[in-house]
């Protein structure tokens, strides 16, 4: 019944089915979208402006737009296909999880794709102009959408562990926003900034680096090593968020809520 | 919307309603230990973080030329803006006031024998300060652990304080502006979001306005999201009279003005509102 083919064609309909959803409120996507690409604008200047007077070994213009090309297509990723992703603490906390219990499909999957975030979209769209503007090759365009493919199942299962306390804390919705907030600001910081003890904080406790560092140096010189850490990244940390969602899906006891799935 | 069914009691029955809700909405802070915990977490992660991007730029800069402050300075300061930024709750989901609109659930708080826009100050404000309470000692802690004690003027410490809670007020004031927008956009969020991005950006959340440079240092400092953030911070690790007099003007002015704002949409929106099934 849940074959790869019956999962993919049931993402593929959810998908369709959120975008459907978001045109159905076109001025709440677009006021949505524009806000969050001139936010982004405003803090690439900003950041621009900042390096600039503070100036750092290997963080020049480029690099800086680099770091906001990956962590906006990261995010924005994120937010398009599994938009529900950082509202799972909420979900849990609420007894709403009750609704995707009571269907067929696999429930993570289910619960993190219900939703798209409108504002993502600004994201995905600043994302691929910012790219687009430090000239890149055919192999730095492959890369970059390997990456941020890479970046985006990071993000979304590091919403799925910071999510899945709630299911040990009770309410868990500010510290787990709190904690994706930090993974959001973090990945927007040119990497040499972090060094040392920050270093490793931010690579294995808010994984940033492997939102936006791994990846910048990977386009900086590729090489297998560092693909392949991008990669395993990935497949570690949801690997661990299916288990620990699991593993908490069974302390969970129903709200005992009447609720629809949005 | 017609005039309010009933209005029992007086003023002091209605001091006393919203003095019971703020105290409810205080104590529900205090409702989840495990939550303030992970909250504790974010806050180590951050200011060490901070902390540590201050350490490699000094290796490069004269901090205190380029800044006005010293390391530890820099650090308490970000142990400030951050606790005053936490309290203000989830940045960008708006308050309760968006979703009620939204969904219409406002029709049966219209009813309930208490002004509705005073609850939802009495409400907010009250969360506002119990998370500042709760997160200003804790960011003290690890500002010390990390840089030690600067020698901060207590005098200095209680003026920015009281200038911490006049910002709470001051940006609640124009958080209810965005949110009573709700009567007429469809959805609220892109005004607080562009909201909040400016008072982070322009408001010297992580980095103080002094080391912005020149020419966005003279935007943000013609700009009012400095009352939010930099304002009280800079005071409290920098004592100055005449900017604390200069500053209370400014986050008085911002509160007058964005609760008059307020007054004037939600009369005006209250009248659109149509309650349909129940």
């Amino acid at each position: 019944m849940n074959s790869p083919g019956a999962l993919l064609r049931f993402f593929t309909a959810t998908l369709k089915a959120n975008a459907q959803s978001a045109l159905e409120y076109r001025a709440s996507l677009i006021s949505q979208a524009v806000g969050m690409f001139i936010s982004n604008g405003m803090w690439l200047v900003f950041f621009s402006a900042y390096f600039g007077r503070f100036a750092l070994p290997g963080v020049g213009l480029d690099q800086l737009v680099c770091v906001w090309a990956f962590a906006s297509g990261a995010f924005g990723l994120a937010g398009v296909l599994f938009g529900n992703a950082g509202q799972l603490a909420g979900v849990i906390t609420r007894g709403e999880l009750d609704v995707y219990l009571a269907l067929p499909k696999p429930v993570l999957l289910h619960v993190v794709s219900s939703r798209m975030r409108l504002v993502s979209v600004g994201d995905v769209v600043f994302a691929f102009i910012s790219f687009a503007l430090i000239r890149p090759t055919l192999l730095d365009w492959l890369l970059y959408l390997g990456c941020i493919a890479c970046g985006a199942v990071v993000v979304v299962s590091f919403y799925v562990l910071t999510g899945s306390l709630a299911f040990w804390l009770g309410a868990a919705d500010n510290g787990a926003t709190q904690l994706n907030n930090a993974l959001a600001n973090f990945s927007t910081y040119p990497s040499p900034i972090f060094r040392g003890a920050s270093r490793v904080l931010v690579h294995f406790v808010i994984p940033a680096g492997f939102v936006v560092g791994v990846p910048t140096e990977l386009l900086r010189a590729p090489a297998w090593q560092l693909a392949l850490e991008e990669v395993g990244a990935a497949a570690v940390l949801v690997a661990l968020a299916v288990a620990v969602f699991h593993l908490g899906l069974k302390r969970y006891t129903s709200g005992n809520l009447i609720a629809m799935r949005e | 919307m017609s005039a309010p069914l009933r209005t029992p009691g007086g003023p002091r029955m209605a001091l006393a309603k919203l003095g019971a809700v703020a105290r409810l909405h205080a104590l529900a802070q205090l409702a989840y230990p495990a939550e303030l915990v992970l909250g504790m977490i974010f806050s180590v992660v951050v200011l060490f973080t901070v902390a540590s991007m201050w350490r490699v730029l000094g290796e490069h800069h004269d901090l205190a030329a380029m800044t006005g402050y010293d390391l530890p300075h820099l650090v308490w300061y970000t142990a400030f803006t951050e606790a005053l930024a936490l309290s203000y709750g989830v940045p960008w989901e708006g308050l309760p006031v968006d979703r009620e609109i939204r969904t219409g659930d406002v029709a049966y708080r219209l009813a309930r024998p208490h002004s509705y826009v005073l609850y939802q100050v009495a409400a907010c404000l009250s969360e506002r300060y119990a998370r500042l309470a709760l997160r200003l000692p804790v960011h003290a802690l690890i500002a010390w652990a990390l840089v030690g004690w600067p020698g901060l003027a207590w005098q200095a410490v209680a003026v920015a304080l009281v200038a911490g809670l006049l910002a709470g007020v001051a940006d609640l004031a124009w958080c209810l502006v965005w949110s009573f927008s709700s009567f007429w956009v469809e959805d609220s969020f892109g005004l607080h979001f562009l909201y909040r991005r400016s008072v982070f950006l322009l408001g010297g959340l992580l980095i103080p306005l002094s080391a912005y440079p020149d020419w966005l240092r003279r935007i943000a400092e013609a700009l009012p999201f400095k009352a939010i953030l930099f304002g009280p911070s800079k005071l409290f690790v920098q004592a100055d009279t005449t900017g604390a007099l200069e500053l209370f003007r400014l986050q008085l002015l911002m509160a007058l003005s964005g609760f008059v704002v307020v007054a004037i949409i939600y009369r005006l929106g209250a009248r659109r509102l149509q309650a349909q099934g129940g």
